[in-house]
């Protein structure tokens, strides 16, 4: 508490000094102007989430930013803010609050579109997305969010690089990265040039002590998404299974004399690309007849975009060299679908499932394509004390097959109804890959 | 230095009152008793300690006086007990009555019996000698005496009736300590006993007089001693066993280590030679009373015997289940070196007897010593033979021979019988006893039944075998067993396991085994008691493999990343394997929801797994790779044709480690042609100056392209952080 206060103190007086005796036309004069275009236009979000994370299902308050693209009250903010909301409440800096309703989100941008409950005939302030592409390292930039809570800060800093590849954290876009201090709570803020335009979407910080850098989606990318999510609430991204892999790759010591093209790594097992004549080793020159390159592995994101924004309904024909030989390949998307499992809480037994998912638990998807797991398990409670763990994929109950929420659901409705006969249930689960049982005696009720 | 007690001689007369009926006369017994204080040497404790059991406690302890009390049989001289001291040991002796003290020596340690014969330095005049009086068997009275702590002398009395008390053996049994005098009804002395076993052979006047018993001075007993221990010497022979190194079990790392059966501990289980002493029992058949464990045995490469200064090759025979013992065939007869055998019973218990006990081996040559013992008493314990009870040594274990230089009786360890099976650790499971010579000597040809048919020499692939019956388990318990239905079977559940997953193919596949099964007890053919169960949880340490973190794990701790896949090599596995032995048939009881259902089983060897599996070293690259095997493919969901090796050790600094190869993942394809196995991978990257390999993590796939170097590197240089 002691910390936070003197922290905010500092902070004040920073600002009281900036203000007196500005020269004309000084620097702080072009930040202060940029800030006056974007800072109206910035929100403060409040949201209250479900979680089952901990083996309940509780409400969970989340805190982040967000800026008004519209005056009507369309707002952009991360996906990882509003996803599962019950409630998203959002503070103008003017001091009016108003709740919001979700128009999309897109977990795999990490971007969401959503829309301010606006009283008939009353408008909000907008900021204006710029473009990114023109960005290069050492552009001077503000960041605008609440970090750690503390609403209306503004962060200054530089673009550190304006084409970052995350491993793990770039399917379909690379990132901004700038030293601009980022923090929790700066999550769905805008990352703004000296021309008081939009041109990121901060989204990711480090919490590395000495770390200074954080990460935003760049704007040209964020209105591609923003655009399909206004549209069709969603992104259709289409899916074929197959991962790309750069020509040169430093970090793995894989060079290759081709200059043009794009290697297949490999398949995903139960995916369109698995069933066609796609090989890990191709090299892949043409997408429906646009040549592509895969140089470098910051070249990945864009390819894995444009494919993905590929109508699953429609054809894909790749052209590819297999060793010497050019090779016609052509497939047929599926759409992509959800990227994560559908959760339940149970109650009695105290522990959460939810569904496999191939891109969200690969490795229990390798176990079972379609089958549900225990996703949390709450403390204290009768799972923990039945020793049931996270990730034990659920295949059977009282020797009943499990496959779905549903199964689980309907075997829960039974147990508790004849609870007055036994309160024991025999789960049979796998974990690590091994088969075994557990008796879940559910006897006792938790309060919670 | 001794003090006259008038205690003493007050409870002396209280005792003679209160057995006024006793015929016989105590006075004259109390008349004739002495008080003996036996100072040991206080210098040459460095002998002492190592030349006994060592430790410091019983060294302390015997360095303390000894007092004893005795008979004054002649002016001059006094019957005592055998003090059990080396004649070295002794520094002065002092012998006592009333106010008198005079010095002593040890005249004979007595050869018959447990006693000595003191010769004084001058007469004791406050004592009055008491010498065997001429005259008459039977006796009528036996007078004991006891010393205790404050140095008081007790004489008691028994009644000698030899109609009630004779043995059908004819041996009288006494509940006297020694010496005893033996009075007529009269109160005139017949004579003097020594020992608790008086046989009535011995009530002859002759028999009956301590001063005619043979006996060893100190110096001739120092010489016999040296004569037998040369004696025993040319029969212990020393025994070098060398075995293989062991090979490294890099995947067994945080599995428990299951313990072999020895816990004596004679020779490192990793240890490349050991040596040890053997005993030869006929022409070429002998006996090491050690059993190694199976897998150090399994790597045994030679066996040599020393046997008169010449080195005799061995071959392994057995290793006995009767008691710790190995046995071996020489290659060629040394009917001298026999060891010679002792099988009458001794005429008296309480006879000189030595015991040979060897301290420590170096090649080629050992130390032993030896110490004179007496047996107190005999019982019938083990397998129904006369196994003693002896005296005078703290270190029991050894071989006891007689004084005519002949073995009697042989100290073994015996494995306590367990009730349970699937125990990695096996507490206190031996137990020293000491056995009849020829009767050890009868396991150098042992029956079937006596042998551990799972310990034996293994070739250098077979050495990490295993046995299984093709099934994983789970630990039962209370709650597990009551939703098997086997609550009562199990004793709710604290033993037995339910089959989790049955192997195809496996014995228990085709004995009809299935999942859900509770396994409870195993019964192995020849025994006729059940094992029962005991499935040891092996996951408590286990945790989720961090495959989603396994790009950040820095390249030197890849030798910590414990295998994903749950240890193949368990405690149930390595016991089917230890105890029972591939090959060796059982019956299994299962429980099938609630019913008892039994089945006979064969202990298969198992299929290679993991930790033993064909390995290729690409040294160029710095991988080690390793076939798939069951375990791994059970593990990753991949059917017994999925291609690929599986990436077991991955040098730090080498090219793959640079090319981002990580452990445990896989190399499915070798420039896009799928590899099989181990051989096949080694073929398909052979003289190539730059190949592409296709990894699979999970199901993740990806292409590396790998330029070996150009010669096989040098050890690995230290790296430390990446990013430096």
């Amino acid at each position: 508490m002691k910390k936070k206060s003197i922290l905010l103190t500092a902070v004040l007086l920073t600002a009281a000094l900036l203000r007196a005796e500005a020269p004309a036309h000084d620097f702080r004069d072009v930040i202060a102007a940029a800030r006056a275009k974007v800072q109206p236009a910035v929100l403060y979000v409040k949201c209250v989430r479900d979680s089952m994370e901990r083996g309940t299902l509780h409400a969970q308050e989340v805190a982040g930013s967000a800026f008004l693209i519209s005056p009507g009250g369309e707002f952009v903010t991360n996906a990882h803010v509003v996803n599962k909301a019950r409630s998203v409440r959002c503070l103008l800096s003017d001091g009016r609050h108003f709740d919001a309703d979700i128009l999309g989100i897109d977990k795999s941008t990490d971007l969401a579109l959503c829309k301010l409950r606006l009283p008939e005939g009353e408008s909000v302030p907008f900021a204006r997305l710029g473009t990114s592409a023109g960005l290069s390292e050492g552009d001077f930039v503000i960041a605008l969010g609440a970090p750690w809570g503390m609403n209306r800060t503004l962060t200054f800093g530089t673009i550190s690089c304006a084409q970052r590849y995350l491993e793990g954290h770039s399917e379909y876009v690379l990132w901004l990265q700038t030293d601009a201090s980022i923090g929790p709570g700066n999550s769905g803020g805008p990352l703004v040039n000296t021309e008081g335009e939009v041109i990121g979407v901060n989204a990711l910080g480090s919490m590395l002590p000495t770390a200074n850098f954080g990460f935003a989606i760049p704007s040209d990318e964020a209105g591609l998404i923003l655009g399909q999510l206004r549209e069709h609430g969603q992104v259709n991204w289409s899916w074929c299974g197959i991962q790309l892999q750069p020509l040169n790759d430093f970090n793995r010591n894989t060079f290759s004399t081709a200059t043009n093209g794009v290697f297949l790594a490999g398949t995903l097992p139960n995916s369109p690309a698995r069933g066609s004549d796609l090989r890990a080793g191709d090299r892949i020159i043409s997408v429906n007849g646009k040549a592509v390159n895969g140089l470098t592995e910051e070249t990945l994101p864009a390819l894995r975009r444009e494919i993905g924004l590929l109508s699953s309904d429609a054809e894909i024909v790749f052209e590819l060299m297999r060793g010497d030989d050019r090779v016609t390949v052509t497939l047929s998307p599926k759409a992509k679908g959800a990227v994560e499992g559908e959760e339940k809480a149970f109650d009695r037994w105290d522990f959460t499932a939810k569904t496999i998912n191939r891109f969200e638990t690969p490795e229990l998807f390798l176990r079972r394509e379609t089958g549900v797991y225990v996703f949390g398990v709450a403390y204290p409670g009768n799972a923990q004390n039945a020793d049931l763990r996270e990730k034990d994929i659920i295949t059977s109950i009282n020797n009943r097959p499990i496959a779905t929420l549903t199964d689980l659901e309907a075997a829960h409705t039974a147990a508790l109804e004849k609870q007055s006969a036994t309160r024991k249930t025999l789960i049979s689960v796998i974990r690590n890959g091994r088969p075994r049982q557990i008796v879940l005696d559910f006897a006792r009720e938790y309060e919670r | 230095m001794f003090k006259p007690h008038f205690a003493a001689l007050l409870l002396i007369a209280l005792c003679a009152r209160a057995e006024e009926k006793t015929p016989g006369n105590i006075e004259n017994a109390a008349r004739a008793t002495v008080g003996i204080t036996i100072t040991p040497k206080q210098d040459g404790w460095e002998k002492s300690l190592t030349g006994t059991s060592g430790d410091f406690e019983s060294f302390l302890n015997r360095k303390k006086s000894i007092t004893l009390s005795g008979f004054l049989i002649a002016p001059d001289r006094v019957l005592i007990r055998d003090p059990m001291l080396e004649p070295g040991e002794i520094a002065e002796i002092n012998v006592s009555a009333g106010t008198q003290s005079v010095k002593a020596s040890v005249e004979a340690f007595l050869i018959d019996s447990d006693g000595a014969r003191l010769a004084l330095a001058a007469p004791l005049t406050s004592a009055q000698a008491a010498p065997p009086a001429p005259g008459a068997a039977p006796a009528a009275a036996l007078f004991t005496q006891k010393r205790g702590d404050d140095e008081q002398i007790f004489v008691s009395t028994k009644p000698f009736d030899a109609a009630k008390r004779l043995f059908a053996d004819g041996i009288w049994r006494i509940d006297f300590s020694s010496p005893t005098q033996i009075q007529r009804a009269d109160g005139s002395i017949f004579g003097y006993a020594a020992q608790s076993s008086l046989p009535l052979s011995a009530l002859t006047p002759e028999r009956a007089d301590p001063a005619r018993w043979p006996g060893f001075t100190p110096q001739a007993l120092e010489t016999r001693q040296g004569e037998l221990l040369t004696l025993a010497r040319q029969h212990i022979l020393p025994v070098t066993f060398t075995f293989r190194p062991p090979k490294d079990e890099k995947e067994d790392r945080y599995s428990y280590r299951y313990r072999g059966s020895s816990e004596s501990g004679k020779i490192p289980e990793d240890a490349t030679e050991g040596s040890l002493t053997g005993m030869l029992l006929t022409d070429t058949r002998m006996i090491v009373p050690y059993a190694f464990p199976r897998k150090q045995l399994a790597r045994l490469e030679g066996i040599n015997v020393l046997i008169g200064g010449k080195t005799v090759k061995a071959t392994y025979v057995a290793t006995l289940t009767a008691f710790e013992g190995t046995v071996l065939e020489l290659t060629e007869a040394h009917p001298e070196a026999v060891l010679p055998i002792e099988t009458d019973p001794p005429a008296d218990l309480h006879a000189l007897h030595f015991l040979v006990a060897v301290d420590g081996i170096t090649t080629g040559d050992y130390r032993a010593r030896i110490h004179r013992t007496r047996i107190d008493s005999l019982s019938r314990s083990w397998r129904n033979t006369l196994t003693p009870s002896i005296s005078g040594v703290s270190d029991r274990k050894g071989l006891i021979f007689s004084n005519a230089g002949r073995c009697r009786w042989v100290s073994v360890e015996v494995k306590e019988k367990r009730d349970t099976f699937g125990r990695s650790y096996n507490w206190n499971s031996s137990n020293s006893i000491t056995i009849p010579a020829a009767t050890f000597a009868s396991f150098a040809h042992p029956a079937d039944a006596d042998i551990n048919p799972a310990i034996q020499p293994l070739a250098k692939e077979d050495e990490q075998r295993l046995g299984w019956i093709g099934i994983d388990l789970q630990p039962l318990d209370r709650a597990l067993a009551e939703a098997n239905n086997v609550t009562i079977p199990t004793r709710s559940g604290s033993f037995g396991g339910i089959v989790s997953l049955v192997y195809p193919g496996s014995p228990a596949e085709q004995a009809g085994v299935e999942p859900g099964w509770v396994l409870t007890r195993l019964l192995p053919s020849g025994q006729t008691l059940p094992s029962e169960l005991s499935v040891e949880k092996s996951e408590s340490y286990m945790r989720e493999f961090p495959w989603e973190q396994l790009d950040e794990i820095p390249a030197q701790y890849f030798d910590r990343l414990p295998a994903p896949w749950p240890t193949f090599n368990t405690p149930f596995r390595a016991q089917l394997t230890d105890s029972l032995g591939i090959g060796a048939s059982f019956t299994a009881e299962f429980f099938v929801n609630g019913t008892r259902e039994l089945k006979a089983l064969t202990v298969a060897a198992a299929p290679a797994w993991f930790g033993n599996a064909r390995t290729f070293n690409w040294k160029r690259a710095g991988i080690e790779t390793a076939d798939l095997t069951l375990d791994v493919r059970e593990y990753l969901n991949l059917d017994a044709e999925a291609p690929g090796v599986v990436i077991k050790r991955i040098r730090q600094g080498g090219v793959a480690a640079q090319a981002g190869v990580k452990p445990y993942e896989l190399i499915v394809k070798v420039e896009g042609q799928p590899v099989a196995d181990v051989a096949a991978f080694e073929k398909a990257i052979e003289g190539k100056s730059n190949v592409k390999l296709t990894l699979s993590r999970m199901a993740k796939e990806r292409v590396v392209s790998i330029t070996p170097a150009s010669e096989d590197p040098a050890p690995e240089a230290e790296k430390n952080g990446a990013d430096e």
